[in-house]
Order: structure tokens, then sequence, then C-alpha cells
């Protein structure tokens, strides 16, 4: 390697580029009015965590690509880039509607031109990427080929900072450290391909050891090649980066690109993809897990948090009154004020809110310039800012209440509710406020999900969706879900059932199947038997199973009514097809199960009765069973038992029976006669 | 010594097969497989060897009705009266499956046993694998090894079918959790149930593992193995029983439908066992996998798999490359002298990776390379011998050639003969100047 290239590689500036969009719709209604990075996640916008996480991993450049409120994110980039290293460009595109469009916008406007990092703007991470950007590099040098790196965190699968809706399956190589297969994982797996990880028998061929993993946390930080843009814009239909992106790259053969990855442990990484991650990474960021991303490091300039016993987090601008209880697990932004008797416990305040007295506050996530006022009560929902709670206001758990939303004095807001202050129509400059929700002097309307009219082929199950809400319970979903079986659990087991058909009932169809051929096309007994034979061997079955169903099989065929000549006649079938039971039959013992078979099948419905004494005097005549077996098969309890139609049928013998042993005693006494001799 | 009775830990089972893979040498007329000779030793006192160093004394031999004669006579003459190794030989009839065998002689097996191949030869250190069974208390524990590629030695005349074998294990317990067979398996796509995957999250699948054949089982799988029988043709360890264990680890419909929990709650019923309560009274062990979701049917079935490490060597001798790969080995290591008693000419090379029995005669001018010769073999002048295995008795008559052979027992090879990658059978008698390759030269008078 020439030295002058190693001189180079390392002299590049570091760029990383953050897309600031997510293209979904799960923190609507609030993010109709702020972009998506910018909420509040313990008091300090969601982006910042990123550029912090960014700053640390060396990056020098970083461009910021948003699409919706772009002016928003652009003040604060601008805002945050005064008192910053890196430099840091917004990219501006509004008709961006995903990751693909962001990937083909930067390839159109050609600012990268090395390796970079790709993250969204809503990562939490304290991971360092120096090992990650050596690996990629080494692995460049060598293959160029390898176009990206994907960063993966090792947890468990149950893991809470593991989006439960979001969960990915990654098939990799260890050896190489290649990612062969991806595969998104459902919460309800209600389609036959979601219950399933399937993949393509040759990925076997170049790596005959693949390992599938269940367990690793996506939070999508990237380190691309400039490749990676341009087969975006190559191939313009790809939208998500790991569904379309990953998935598209692993499984053409064109491309020959590779994918590779990076597991990290002990770190932390998670990405705020929906209401019920920005829970779970809210409470790891104050439980520390997030180190140095916590509130006492105060990441914003004019934040100075002081951190207390038992996780509590507080500005020394707070105002606390004599009573009140601050539990474990609380941050409190500066100039906030709670009165008398109220309870806070594992919850997020922001700045300058008023908390009236005997107010309780479990779980929530209350924004900036809030006011609660006496004994209202909040659970597991996010509060927005300049948002009032008037006297009496119980918010059920799994809440968005939204901007500047007022709710009246003494309601309730129901469980899952979101509320707005958003006209329902663009046009529309006025709000109608829904007084049964907002309360009478309320102001607010519930906010309706956009009708997914879209092209979306692929019918979304809604349980999917709500998964990812806030304070969402799986056992709670799984029981709504009851009735449409699409339980987790209930259908496993009927896809156990479709897996493993019953043998007995596949071999009832299969000989049932064989039988009706050889009667329709006339074929042979020796071709039939063979056909039943290969059977009998490929199910592993007996000719105890074979007799219990060719038996009755044959007799269906006869019309006890039908003329002679018809072909139809106990005789004739008997004729035809009495040789096939024959060689079903060997020992004594399979003579009289037989008998046994032929005295069931005949008292059932299936067979006319009448066919039995024929058929029995079928078997004698022909040898099938020999008159040992009919006596033994006569004088046993199991022919005397059963039902009452069996019982007659055997009773139906008793001539032949008479006959037999008059026949037998006689040739006993000649026996006797020959040995006296 | 007297052979003193007491309750052993684990009962062995040898499977003694007919050995399909090695036709022709396990003819009639020359040895069934078990004694077949690797390194100049019988095939079977290599499991006998490793089960004697386990220390498990009580052992039964299963052999197939066909050469069970002249096991017995060699286990008679070898191992009876040994201290510690107690060998009852079980016959069964030709064609019973490995499971059937297993069921008829139920009654024979008290404990937890071992099941091993009379032609698995290991340098695994028994006390390493029978750990993880005394430590974990799966229902069963099976052995699984990277097959060596060996040197591209010679492979006989066979081609061997090619069947991959895709073996999954958790990564985390080595629980055994997904087995199948490429012939059985779609050639397109690869399949798995997610419900798998998220109670095994992080799962290995590799097709380059084999089955060692060695296998400890809890004594109730033989209840098992001989309920089920009588619904349907359980006649393989290997294809039936391990696969049906295995698969109700997850599915509870298909433990249920084939008695397997039943049998298992008998057994448990039977005989408590002590893990459990030793467990809930310890102060230390937490109960495992506690993050598993209440409601979820948790199968009290357990297969895990051991792996061999990759330089402890592993073998089967179950198809002629493979004995020749194991024979090669074995005849490299081994630390017997290289020719006991052998007459060898002074102009005669026998090279240092060559193993040549007692009172071999080996004539001028001959040279033996990477072979081993059994005894009392004669082999005459100017003969070249690389790459073969020649069985006691043997006659190479002069400027015989032979490459990557086969010799049985007692069997002749003519002058000039030359042959190359030739199996030759028992008492066969190759006339002067033949010249083949890739042939098997067996009488044909049996068949």
């Amino acid at each position: 390697m020439p030295p002058k290239e190693k001189v180079e590689s390392t002299e590049q500036v570091l760029q990383a580029v953050i897309l600031a969009d997510s293209f979904d719709e799960r923190f609507q209604p609030i993010t109709l009015e702020t972009a998506r990075c910018l909420l509040p996640l313990c008091n300090v916008p969601l982006i910042s965590y990123t550029f912090e996480f960014l700053a640390v991993a060396g990056v020098q450049e970083i461009f910021v690509f948003c699409c919706s409120h772009s002016d928003k994110v652009k003040a604060f980039v601008k805002q945050y880039g005064k008192q910053s290293n890196m430099k840091i460009h917004t990219i501006v595109s509004q008709e961006c509607m995903s990751v693909g469009d962001a990937m083909r916008e930067l390839d159109a406007k050609q600012l990268i031109d090395t390796d970079f990092i790709l993250v969204t703007g809503d990562v939490v991470s304290n991971m360092k990427l120096d090992r990650v950007l050596e690996e990629h590099r080494a692995r460049r040098q060598a293959d160029k080929s390898a176009i990206m790196t994907m960063v993966l965190k090792k947890a468990s699968p149950q893991h809470r900072s593991r989006a439960v809706g979001d969960g990915s399956l990654f098939v990799l190589d260890q050896t190489s450290k290649e990612c062969l297969h991806y595969q998104p994982v459902k919460a309800f797996k209600s389609t036959k391909q979601d219950r399933r990880m399937t993949m393509d028998m040759e990925i076997f061929k170049m790596h005959p050891e693949i390992q599938i993993r269940n367990d690793l946390i996506d939070c999508q930080v990237d380190i691309c090649s400039v490749e990676v843009p341009a087969l975006f814009t190559e191939n313009f239909d790809y939208q998500d980066i790991r569904s379309d992106f990953v998935h598209g790259i692993l499984t053409s053969d064109l491309l020959g690109k590779t994918i590779h990855f990076h597991e990290v442990h002990d770190v932390y990484a998670a990405r705020v993809r929906s209401t019920q991650m920005y829970d779970a990474i809210s409470k790891d960021i104050i439980s520390r897990w997030t180190f140095p991303m916590v509130p006492d490091s105060n990441l914003q300039a004019g934040d100075c948090y002081e951190y207390r016993r038992g996780l509590v987090y507080k500005e020394k601008s707070v105002v606390l009154s004599r009573t009140c209880v601050v539990e474990e697990k609380v941050v409190i932004g500066a100039n906030t004020q709670i009165a008398e008797s109220s309870v806070l416990s594992n919850c997020v305040i922001g700045k300058n809110c008023v908390i009236g007295a005997n107010v309780k506050i479990d779980n929530a996530y209350i924004w900036d310039n809030v006011i609660i006022m006496d004994n209202c009560v909040i659970q597991h929902s996010i509060i927005a800012n300049n948002a009032v709670l008037e006297e009496g206001v119980t918010v059920r758990k799994g809440c968005l209440i939204s901007f500047n939303v007022t709710i009246g004095a003494k309601t309730t807001v129901p469980p899952f509710s979101r509320l707005t202050t958003l006209p329902e129509d663009e046009d529309d400059d006025e709000l109608v406020s829904e007084p049964a929700v907002v309360g009478a002097s309320g102001k607010g309307r519930v906010f309706k999900e956009a009708e997914d009219s879209d092209d979306e082929d692929e019918e979304e199950d809604p349980k999917n969706k709500a998964v990812n809400r806030l304070a969402y319970d799986l056992k709670e979903l799984a029981l709504e879900g009851q009735d449409d079986s699409a339980s987790e659990f209930e259908s496993e087991a009927s896809d156990d059932e479709e897996e493993a058909v019953n043998p007995a009932e596949e071999l009832d169809r299969e000989v049932s199947a064989t039988l009706e051929r050889a009667f329709k096309d006339g074929h042979s007994v020796d071709i039939a038997a063979l056909e039943l034979n290969t059977l009998r061997m490929a199910s592993f079955s007996n000719f105890h199973e074979m007799r219990k169903r060719i038996i009755p099989g044959v007799l269906r065929n006869i019309d006890v009514t039908a003329k002679p000549g018809s072909g139809k006649t106990t005789k004739e079938i008997l004729a035809r097809w009495g040789p096939l039971i024959g060689r079903m039959i060997h020992d004594e013992d399979d003579q009289v199960d037989g008998l046994y078979i032929l005295q069931r099948s005949c008292a059932s419905p299936v067979v006319a009765t009448a066919v039995f004494t024929p058929a029995l005097r079928y078997f004698y005549d022909n040898d099938i069973t020999e008159e040992d077996a009919i006596l033994k098969w006569f004088y046993s309890e199991k022919s005397q038992q059963g039902s009452d139609m069996e019982k007659q049928l055997r009773e139906k013998t008793q001539p032949m029976i008479d006959y037999l042993e008059q026949s037998e005693s006689e040739e006993e006494s000649d026996e006797e006669d020959e040995d006296s001799e | 010594m007297p052979y003193r009775k007491r309750v052993p830990e684990f009962q062995a089972v040898i499977m003694a097969g007919y050995g399909n893979g090695l036709y022709p040498l396990t003819e009639e007329s020359n040895m069934p497989k078990a004694l077949l000779p690797i390194a100049n030793q019988p095939m079977i006192s290599y499991p006998l060897s490793w089960l004697e160093a386990s220390g498990v004394s009580d052992v039964i031999v299963v052999s197939l009705n066909s050469g069970s004669k002249k096991l017995g006579h060699y286990l008679d003459r070898v191992y009876e009266g040994s201290g510690s190794l107690h060998i009852t030989l079980e016959v069964v009839d030709d064609n019973t499956g490995t499971a059937d065998a297993l069921a008829l002689i139920k009654d024979k097996i008290k404990t937890d046993f071992i099941v091993i191949s009379c032609d698995l030869l290991t340098e695994l250190i028994p006390h390493q694998f029978l750990d993880m069974h005394r430590s974990e208390d799966p229902t069963v524990t099976a052995l699984f090894f990277e097959p060596n590629k060996g040197e591209g030695g010679p492979s006989g005349s066979s081609k061997i079918k090619d069947v991959t074998q895709y073996v999954g294990i958790d990564a985390n317990n080595s629980q055994l959790v997904y087995l199948n067979n490429s012939d059985v398996m779609d050639s397109d796509e690869f399949s798995l149930r997610m419900s798998l995957l998220s109670q095994h999250p992080v799962l290995n699948i590799t097709r380059l593992l084999q089955d060692g054949h060695l296998y400890v089982f809890k004594r109730w799988v033989i209840d098992l193995i001989s309920v089920v029988s009588q619904k349907r043709n359980m006649a393989s360890i290997k294809e039936h029983v391990l696969p049906l264990l295995v698969k109700s680890q997850q599915q509870k419909v298909l433990a249920d439908r084939e008695g397997v929990t039943k049998v298992m709650e008998a057994a448990m019923a039977a005989h408590p066992s002590t893990q459990k309560l030793a467990l809930s009274l310890s102060t230390t062990q937490s109960p495992e996998n506690t993050e598993s979701e209440k409601g979820e049917w948790k199968s009290p079935i357990k297969c895990k798999a051991f792996v061999a490490a990759k330089d402890v060597y592993c073998g089967r001798a179950n198809s002629i490359p493979n004995y020749f790969e194991v024979n090669r080995y074995y005849t490299k290591i081994t630390d017997k002298v290289r020719n006991p008693g052998a007459t060898i000419q002074v102009q005669t090379q026998v090279g240092a990776d060559s193993l040549i029995g007692e009172d071999t005669k080996i004539g001028d001018r001959s040279s033996v390379k990477k072979s081993t010769i059994g005894a009392h073999c004669t082999i005459g002048k100017n003969v070249k011998i690389v790459n073969s295995i020649v069985m006691d008795h043997a006659v190479l008559e002069d400027n015989v050639k032979l490459e990557g052979c086969i010799i049985c027992s007692g069997s002749k090879v003519c002058e000039k003969s030359t042959l190359k990658d030739c199996e030759v059978g028992g008492g066969f008698r190759v006339e002067k100047d033949t010249n083949s390759r890739n042939e098997q030269l067996v009488d044909f008078q049996e068949q």
C-alpha cells in the first residue's frame, strides 16, 4: 500500500448524515406542529442526543436532512451550530416522503464524497464508532463491494428498548461479519409469512454456518459508502433503508454488493421510533443507562440540573412546596412550581410548568409551560407545551395531548386519546372543540388519523400499530383480538397442526384416493396392491391400518339394489376386488383382525349390512380367512361386544359357524380314525 | 476381580450395525463392521475403550444376526473377565433399526443410557461430554462434530450420497432446536418458525456438523420409543427418535399427539427428579428463563448438542472414504510398535506412516507407504503399496501394485496385478495380470 494513500484516508473529514424526519405518523398529532427531532426527551430536544453521539464519534461535518417543519429544524441547528465544533449544514427537501427519497436527493446534490455515517435524528446512544469505522475501512480496502456496515446492539428479545412492533431478524455470518438476510418482525403475526422466517437456500452454499439473530437492537446507525445513495438512485423504488435497501441488496444476484455488521455490547443504543420507545428511552436516560448522556450532564446550553438521591434531577430554580412528594425517577425543568400535596413519580416535567395542589402524576411526560390545576390525575401520557388541565381533570393512560390543548374542569380523558387544537380541515381557520372530550370550557378535538388510502398494498394489522403506542399492554391487545384468532399463541397452535398433518388422516385420504383411482380406471388387483403397499411403507404404517381402510373402502362400492351385470352387486365387486383384501391379510391373526374390521364396517353406515354374510362367505371360499380364524373371531369376546348392530351381524353368521364346526369335528373324527388305524 | 453389583450412573449400548456404506468389506466372507481393523485393531475396541475411560461398566453390544457369532467370539476372547467392563451381547434380527433394537432390549436398561455406534472413533475426553448431560439434565445430549476435510486421501470405488444435515443450535445454551436433512427440505427456501426464534434468539444453523451417533438419553426415552413404535415405524434413532424429541421441544401439539408428554410425565411420577428438588432448595440458583411469558407452553423436553472442538478428533468409519480417513489418522497417531515381529527384507522400505501387523512377511525391494498391513500377511517381491489397507492373512504376490485399495482378509492378489481404488472382498482371488480401477472385486456366490 503506498503510504500517500494512507495519509489521505486519515485526513479525510468524517461526515455524517442525519435524517431528521422519520417518515411516519406515530407521534401525530404532536408532530403536526413541530418536527419529530425537536421533541424534548428528558427536556432536551431529541436531535441534541444525536449530535452529541456523533461529536463523540469524531464527526466533523454533519448534514441534517429535513423535510417537514424545516424552518424550525433550521433555526435550531443554526443555534446549535454556534456552540459546536462540528460544521452542521441543513438540507431542505419538502417533497421527501421516505428515506429512499432523501438518499436520492443526497445523491443528486453530490455533497458526500467519502464513507459517511447515516443516522436518524432520534438516535440516543453512547457508543463509540472508532472500531466500527476502522473495521469498515479495512473491509473497504480489501473488498470494494462491502458497501455498508450496520451497527447492531445485542439485547434480549424482550428488552424494553427493543421496539415490540419494529423487531428485526438478521441472519449473519460470524466469520466474515456479513449480513446475509434481513426480515422485519411484527408483534402480531397474523399472516403465515409473518410467522415464519424464510430465506434463500442459496445462502448456505457460500456460508455453511450462519447465525440467526432475534436479539439485536437495530438503531439504524450505518456506515455507508458513497455507493449507497447512488444505489438508491439506481433502484428508484427503494423506500425504507432496511426492508427495501438491505433486503434488496442481499437478495439481488446482479448487484454483487455485500452488507456487513458490527455487533456492540455494553453500550446504549436505541431509537425513539414510537411513543412507546419514547417512554422506554426516557426511563433509560433517567436511570443513567445512557451515561454520559444524562440530565445532569446538561447537554443543552443554559441547563443546570442537579442529580439527587432516588434518580431525581432538578433545576435550581424549581419551587417545590413543603408537602409535595417527589418519588423516584423524576426530572423537573427550570422555573417549575409544584404545589402542596402533589405526588410525582417516574415522570419528566418541563420548564415553566405550574402544577397545582394534590395532583398525582405517574409515568407521564409533561413538556414546557404546561399548567396543571389542583386535583388532577395523570397516568402514562404525554402532554405537550402550553397545554392546560383545569381543576380535577383525569388523564388516563396512553394519551397524547398536543400543543395548546385546554381540558375543562372535572373532565376524564379516556385512555389512548389523542387531542389537538389544529382545525380538522386545513382550510378551516376555526377550531371546532369537542366538549364531550375536553370538557365545557376546554379547547381541542380528537385527532383522527388520516385514512391510509394510499397505495399501500399490504394491509397492516391495526394491532401492530397499536403496539407502538405509549402504555400499550400486549396482554390486553391479545385479549381484544381473541375473536379473530390472531392471538399469537392460538395461531401458533394451528400452525403446528398445519405443518404436521395427522398421519392417520393423511393415510385415510391417500388410501381412499388410491382405491377410487383403482375403481375408476379399472386397475388390476396387482397394480392396486402395489400402490397400496408403497403407500403403507411411505407412511410407516402397518397392514392393520391398511385393512382398516381398504375393507370398508371396497365394500362401500357395493350397491345391494344393483342388478347383476351392472358390476355393482356384492358378488361382482367381491369377485373383482376381493383378492385385493386378500393381499392385505397374511397369517391367522391378520384374518381374525380382518373379520373384526369387516364386522365393524358393515355395522357402520358406509356399508350396507346385507353385504356382511356374502362377504364372509367369500372370504371363506377364497381362503382369505380360514375356518380357524372365523371360529376364533366368532367366539372371541371382542366380536360379542360393540354396538347392537355388530351383535346382530355376528348372530347372522350362526348357520355358517354351525356348518364349520360340524365339518371340523368330522375332520377331527377322521383324524382320530386314522390314528386308531 | 468379581464384578460388583452397584447402581451405575449410565448404561451403555453399542450399536454394531451392518455398515451399508462399507460394502463389500462387511460381506459374510470378511467380517462384521464392528471387527474391521482400524490401525490393526477391531473397530469396536475404540468405543469400548472410550466407554471404559468414561467409567461406564455396564455395556450392551447390540449386533445384527449376521456376524454376531464372530463378534461374540471376539468379545469373549478379549473382554471376558476383564475387570472394568461387563459386556452383554444382544443379537437382533437383520434389518432392525437402532431405535427398534433399543425397544427390544428395553427391560435390560435401568438407568439413563449412552448409545454409541461402533464406528465412532473419537479422542473426545468422555467426561467433557457426559458432564454436559450431568449438569444440564436434558432429555438427550447428542454429539456433533465437524468432519475432517481429510487430506484428499483415497476414496475407494464407492460414491457417497450427498445428504447434508442442517443443525440448529442455540448459541446461548447449546440447546439443539433444529434438525433437518437436505433431501427432505425445500431446495429453494429455508424457513423457520418465528416462535422458535423468539425462544432462541441466537440460533446457529450450520451444514458442516455431522451427527456423531453418540447420545445420552434419559431412561424414559426408551419407553417413548416402544410406545411410538406401536403407532408407526420408529426404526432409527437418528432419523426418527432424535427429530421427534427436537420437535417436541416447541410443538406442544406434536408432543401430546405422539404421547411424548404422557410417557415423560409417567416417568417423572415414577422417579421424581432430584435435580428439581435441589434447585427449589437452592438459594443461589435463579429459575431458568424468567423472561418467558406466562401461559406459554414450556416443554419439559430439552435436547442438547455437544459440539466437539475442532482440534479434537472425531470420525465415523461409516463409508469407505471415511474408513480410509479414520484408519489413516489412527495409523499415524498409534503408539504401537510399527512392525512387531514382521519379517522385512533389507531392501524393502516401510514408511514411518505405515503399520505392519505381526508375523507378516514382506519380500525384497517392496515398498509400503501410508498403508496399514494386517497380521500374518505374505507380501512378495517388488510389491508397491500406497494408501491402502491390507487385512489379516492376505497374500500379495510378486510385482503387485496397490494404490488406494482395501484388501480384505484371506484374499489373494496374484502376481503383476495393478489395482487402483479397488476393494477386494474377503477370500477373493485376484487373477494374474489383473489391471483394475474403481472396482469392487467380490465373490458373487452368496447373492
